[in-house]
């Protein structure tokens, strides 16, 4: 898979091509936050936990989304491969080159700390200004799905109605997504398109330069509206909650709530099952994890290739996943760093 | 050599041994530290420590895990001591799989002294939470763990086709070798 | 949406300073399943409500409600209450004080006092949203023939309504729980084909998909097709049919299509998920704890109709101990409810307890919805309490003397066998109960009770204590000296553990005056308040249902190749017996928490207490909602029922009366 994305989309098969990739951005972004969610011991971090668990689940949201939009025009979302997931620690795909002026970052799989939320931060940056959006490569998501939304402006200008041309057979329906804000529906057509991608966007970096993301109808505890991914990590970075009437270049100003950076589980960084001796009992955990994982990435490529029931399958395995991460998080490396194991998120397929 | 037999890595390698599950298994529920210190607790260092060394011992003369449970139903239920550390052992297997203490038995606590917590009880939330039983028959603990909508429309996992073969015995190999 | 912040909930001097002002049009005693529904719905109807709840508020906060699930983690018996902490200013029933009663013997360590010859197996809540909190949420509508039973087999009495009268409410408690089920699957246990033709209105769809059947369910689904079994000479299909639950499922998209629906004018059905975090419990996780808390809320309790009443209609008021109904003894209405609050549960300084007297508007309604045997007892202490002298009809609402008879509950008859070596049921696994093996409806009713039987998911849990009982089992075989342990032990478990069977009978029963609640002087709890004394027994009629139903769990184990293992014992708690072809055969009953029958409706207020308005004959301006209210028990768990209740009595409220 290229490295670099171009910087325009000419065709729809380069909007199909940018659609996959998207899919490989929104699943990306889920192990780190798991790792950061499931670090947290229970009862400690209430807040923190919280907020990351509902941007996982809109994460998840997106991800059926974009797998609608390809099957919308036809496309075959692709999940199932050994090279979908990437290798942590690694820039998210399609943004290895950066503009000029963008730090590079890498992505990995770490403990819930400052630093990693520094990293959310930066994959959920919203785009306030974009005076030369159009000429160098995206440096933000908001960026990267203002290309396919032209990208599908400009395919439907040329193909109209015949564009969404994929069977409805393969959407996923409503009824699939729970325990987030926002709802999956089937792309259809331009109209249900765009409001797929705005919907992606406005959760994540808010609605045009909003804390808040506007779309989703969610309520927050005390009845108001969600802000968007970028703003939730902030308010943790931040221990404060943003409130009505905060603007997005201020710090937010609503209740304070305590975020404690030690007491979590030491998890040691992008863990890999290869650093575990092959005949380990670690090493049979580590690999047991990544295959549920990779179970899982079946059932979802399943899932959008004709089957939406079997998410339920995948349901299965995102909770199995979360018991053999927070365990694997608790057993001591053979080491004497004093860290722990840790999920690994790796493709892992047993012949 | 002058070890110390009180170490929590002795207790887990031994419940390893008696529970069936891998020491990575047992550090896995996060409880090693706190079960250790309840055992130990309850029946007093001295006791405990007689079972950690007779533990000792079974490693040390067996190469197998075969031999490792002969040798544990001979020193620890079998023999001399078997009314003393047999009793204990079962009930650090107890507490493993369902996060419960057991009142020692009459006789023992007659014989050998009673501590004041010795009582049957849950010994936290979480201790039910991670006991191993759930793990073990493939099931999650009532009100915790919770497996997902609409998982247990699917037949159960049978683990032990795979399971059977590697469980537990490799760290122990490796911590045995450096501490050598 | 509502929540503890802005808060239904009221201080006492809120609610006083109301009541001096006339502002209440309803006044509701209990904020439990029918509670919290009526007080919806009469807000609503833009009517101002008072609930008067004895219990706690603990659980409108999320680490309230977090602390009950802690609390059962950390309880050694794990029983139905066990989330719930002892309160004695408003005390509740315990399955841990039940015991064999010896003949005049009463046994009075717990709450109740049970007086035999059986001692009452079931037990209820007194907390906000009530036994909502610890139901199984099994929500099948009652079958028609269970309203006529007098009328189509000579027993028991008819209800004053029919089927058809309850009907649209039925869907409309279906909405507010939140039912997963599917149309077709109910009908299949209706014997009479008029009965199934008008069971569902036409084209009624549940609002949510049934649940995923369990791997159990289906695999047993599948080895029980087409195979029958006789009773009193008639064949009935052994069918594992779906239950009806109110738990979160997928949503049914036809749903929005159905007529009951449009009349509504509702969209698409959105399953309500936890009232503190509203995305949590928006499907069942399959926590295997519908009995006693569901930790996600993903089962309907009472907080989620309390949540999205109208906080400017609504106020709940808690720790407020309902003790007498005040009559005027010139116009007979309810002018007042005698109530004390109390402010810690150990003080006994003064100031802990201050006493009020709610009132409502001048033609306003007042409304027990306190759970079928705290509605009697309340009853039964009012005015001129029924004990010694009074004990015929004194009380309030009495005049009939039915208050506080009739009681019936479900006896919960358990069975147990193993399937063949290898077998892997998957048990322990999703909901509690997700299907049963009915036989609610036919002939054989004239003989002997009907009883459904619930295919349990947790194996021999209730049974036997598993997974617990095979751990210590296990580890302690015979003499204890040869423990399997290590991976054999783990192994093991799992063989054993997935080869469980479990059935658990609902068994009809039927009304008895003199099955009963009652009050007695030397009875009292630490507000003086009575205790509920209890006297009960089975009779025949379920004892021969319990028969057929052992028979039928018989022939399941035989179709499937399994051995029973079901034990009764003379000295369990619940022993019944009678005679078979003149041998003594006895039964090991439990409660199924189906408390029905203390106040019950009919057309005649000589053997009646509410009439079909649930309006007691007695005193115009006080009704009785809630499960006391059936005439019979039928089958069903009497929740969905009740809840239906609970919606026709605010639709005569608001129609005719307010």
């Amino acid at each position: 898979m290229s490295k670099s994305l171009p910087t325009k989309i000419n065709s729809t098969a380069d909007l199909k091509k940018f659609l996959q990739t998207a899919l490989r951005v929104e699943q990306a972004t889920i192990p780190p936050y798991l790792c950061a969610l499931y670090s947290i011991p229970d009862g400690l971090n209430r807040e923190a936990s919280h907020t990351i668990h509902t941007v996982v689940m809109e994460e998840m949201l997106h991800i059926l989304l974009v797998a609608n939009l390809i099957n919308a025009i036809g496309g075959k979302p692709v999940v199932d491969s050994p090279h979908f997931p990437i290798d942590y620690p690694s820039p998210l795909p399609g943004f290895d080159h950066l503009p000029k002026n963008e730090q590079p970052y890498h992505v990995g799989l770490e403990k819930f700390s400052p630093e990693a939320m520094e990293t959310f931060l930066r994959i959920e940056l919203p785009t306030y200004d974009d005076p030369d959006g159009s000429h160098g490569p995206p440096a933000t998501i908001g960026q990267f799905y203002d290309l396919i939304r032209q990208g599908f402006h400009d395919a439907y200008k040329e193909s109209k109605e015949s564009l969404f041309k994929g069977s409805r057979k393969r959407q996923v329906t409503p009824e699939y997504y729970y325990g987030g804000s926002g709802e999956v529906f089937e792309v259809t057509n331009m109209e249900s398109a765009m409001r797929a991608i705005d919907e992606i966007v406005d959760q994540g970096e808010g609605h045009d330069g909003s804390v808040f993301s506007g779309q989703s109808g969610s309520k927050r505890y005390s009845g108001d509206e969600e802000p968007a991914h970028y703003y939730r990590f902030n308010e943790i970075y931040t221990g404060r909650f943003y409130q009505e009437g905060d603007s997005h270049d201020q710090p937010p100003s609503g209740p304070v709530f305590p975020v404690r950076w030690d007491g979590v589980y030491n998890m040691h960084p992008n863990p890999k099952a290869e650093q575990f001796k092959k005949s380990s009992p670690t090493r049979k955990l580590m690999d047991e994890c990544n295959q549920t994982y990779t179970r899982l990435l079946g059932a979802l490529d399943d899932s959008f290739n004709g089957n939406p029931q079997n998410l339920l399958e995948g349901v299965r395995d995102m909770y199995e996943i979360k018991y053999q991460a927070v365990a694997l998080m608790k057993i001591p490396r053979d080491d004497d760093s004093g860290t722990t194991a840790g999920p690994a998120f790796q493709y892992d397929r047993p012949s | 050599m002058s070890k110390r037999y009180d170490s929590v890595d002795d207790f887990v390698e031994l419940s390893s041994e008696l529970t069936g599950f891998s020491v990575a298994e047992l550090e896995g529920t996060g409880l090693a530290e706190s079960h250790f210190t309840e055992v130990r607790e309850l029946v007093g260092e001295r006791i405990f420590g007689r079972l950690l060394i007779t533990w000792d011992k079974i490693r040390n003369e067996s190469k197998s895990s075969k031999a490792r449970q002969t040798g544990i139903h001979k020193e620890i239920f079998g023999s001399e001591w078997g009314d003393l550390l047999g009793p204990i052992a079962l009930n650090i297997v107890r507490l493993w799989y369902l996060g419960n203490w057991f009142q020692m038995p009459r006789e023992w606590r007659h014989k050998y002294g009673a501590a004041a917590n010795d009582q049957t009880r849950v010994v936290s939330a979480e201790a039910y939470r991670e006991g191993l039983v759930w793990d073990a028959i493939c099931a999650y603990p009532t009100a915790a763990k919770q497996p997902g909508f609409g998982s247990w429309a699917f037949p159960p996992e049978d683990p032990y086709e795979k399971k059977a073969a590697t469980s537990r015995t490799t760290k122990t190999r490796a911590r045995k070798k450096k501490s050598t | 949406m509502i929540n503890y912040e802005k808060g239904i909930e009221a201080t006492p001097e809120e609610v006083a300073e109301k009541v001096s002002k006339d502002y209440y049009d309803v006044i509701i005693v209990g904020a439990g399943f029918a509670g919290s529904i009526l007080a919806k719905e009469l807000g609503k109807g833009a009517k101002k409500v008072l609930i008067l709840e004895a219990g706690r508020s603990t659980s409108i906060r999320p680490e309230g409600y977090d602390s009950y699930v802690t609390r059962f983690q950390e309880a050694l018996a794990k029983t139905p209450n066990s989330p719930y902490p002892e309160n004695p200013n408003a005390p509740q029933s315990s399955v841990l004080f039940q015991r064999q009663i010896q003949a005049g013997q009463a046994v009075d360590n717990g709450y109740q006092v049970y007086l035999g010859p059986q001692p009452f197996m079931s037990t209820f809540t007194r907390l906000t949203a009530g036994t909502s909190l610890h139901w199984l949420g099994t929500s099948m509508r009652m079958v028609p023939s269970d309203f006529e039973m007098s009328k189509r087999f000579g027993r028991g009495v008819n209800w004053p309504i029919s089927y058809t009268d309850l009907q649209p409410y039925y869907q409309d408690a279906e909405y507010e729980i939140g039912v997963s089920a599917d149309v077709e699957e109910q009908l299949r246990d209706i014997q009479n084909p008029e009965d199934k033709g008008n069971y569902f209105e036409k084209g009624y769809e549940y609002p949510m998909h049934q649940i995923p059947k369990t791997h159990l369910d289906k695999w047993l689904g599948k080895k029980l097709e087409g195979k029958s079994f006789e009773m009193e000479g008639k064949k009935y299909p052994m069918q594992v049919v779906g239950t009806p639950q109110s738990r979160n499922g997928m949503p049914n998209p036809k749903y929005a299509d159905s007529p009951y629906n449009k009349r509504k004018k509702r969209g698409h059905y959105v399953p309500r998920g936890g009232v503190h975090d509203p995305r949590m419990g928006q499907r069942c996780e399959g926590n295997t704890a519908c009995v006693p808390i569901c930790p996600v809320m993903a089962k309907y309790n009472g907080l989620k109709s309390l949540y999205s009443a109208d906080p400017e209609k609504v106020d709940l008021l808690t720790q407020a101990v309902v003790t007498n109904i005040e009559i005027d003894p010139k116009t007979q209405q309810v002018s007042g409810l005698d109530y004390t609050v109390y402010d810690s549960e150990t003080s006994a300084a003064p100031g802990n307890y201050q006493k009020f007297v709610a009132r409502t508007r001048k033609g306003g309604a007042y409304i027990v919805a306190a759970h079928a045997i705290e509605t009697a007892k309340l009853l039964l202490q009012s005015g001129t309490p029924a004990t010694g002298n009074n004990e015929k009809c004194g009380g309030v609402a009495n005049s009939s003397d039915m208050v506080g008879r009739n009681l019936m509950d479900h006896p919960y008859l358990l069975t147990w066998g193993l399937v063949p070596r290898g077998t892997r049921l998957g048990v322990l696994r999703g909901p509690l109960v997700s299907s049963e093996v009915p036989m609610r409806d036919g002939a054989f009713r004239d003989a002997h009770a009907a009883f459904r039987g619930d295919v349990r998911n947790g194996g021999w849990d209730f049974a036997a204590g598993a997974p617990y009982s095979n751990v210590l089992g296990l580890l302690a075989p015979g003499d204890g000296k040869n423990p399997v342990l290590g991976s054999k032990l783990r192994r093991q478990l799992y063989e054993d553990v997935q080869r469980q069977l479990s059935f658990g009978f609902e068994i009809e029963q039927l009304p008895d005056p003199a099955n009963r609640v009652m009050i007695r002087e030397e009875y009292r709890d630490k507000l003086g308040a009575y205790r509920p004394v209890i006297r009960y027994d089975m009779g025949e009629y379920s004892i021969r249902g319990m028969q057929a139903a052992k028979r039928l769990s018989d022939s399941i184990l035989k179709e499937v190749g399994g051995v029973d293992h079901t034990v009764y014992q003379e000295s369990d708690t619940g022993y019944v017996f009678h005679y078979e072809d003149g041998k003594k055969v006895g039964y090991t009953f439990h409660g199924s928490g189906h408390i029905v029958g203390t106040h019950r409706m009919g057309t005649n207020r000589g053997d009646s207490v509410v009439n079909s308005d649930q309006q007691t004959w007695d005193h115009e301006n006080l009704y009785l909602v809630g499960c006391g209210n059936f005439p019979t028990i039928g089958t069903s768990n009497p929740s969905l029922t009740a809840a239906a209740l609970a919606f026709k009595c605010a639709d005569h409220l608001i129609k005719k009366v307010l």
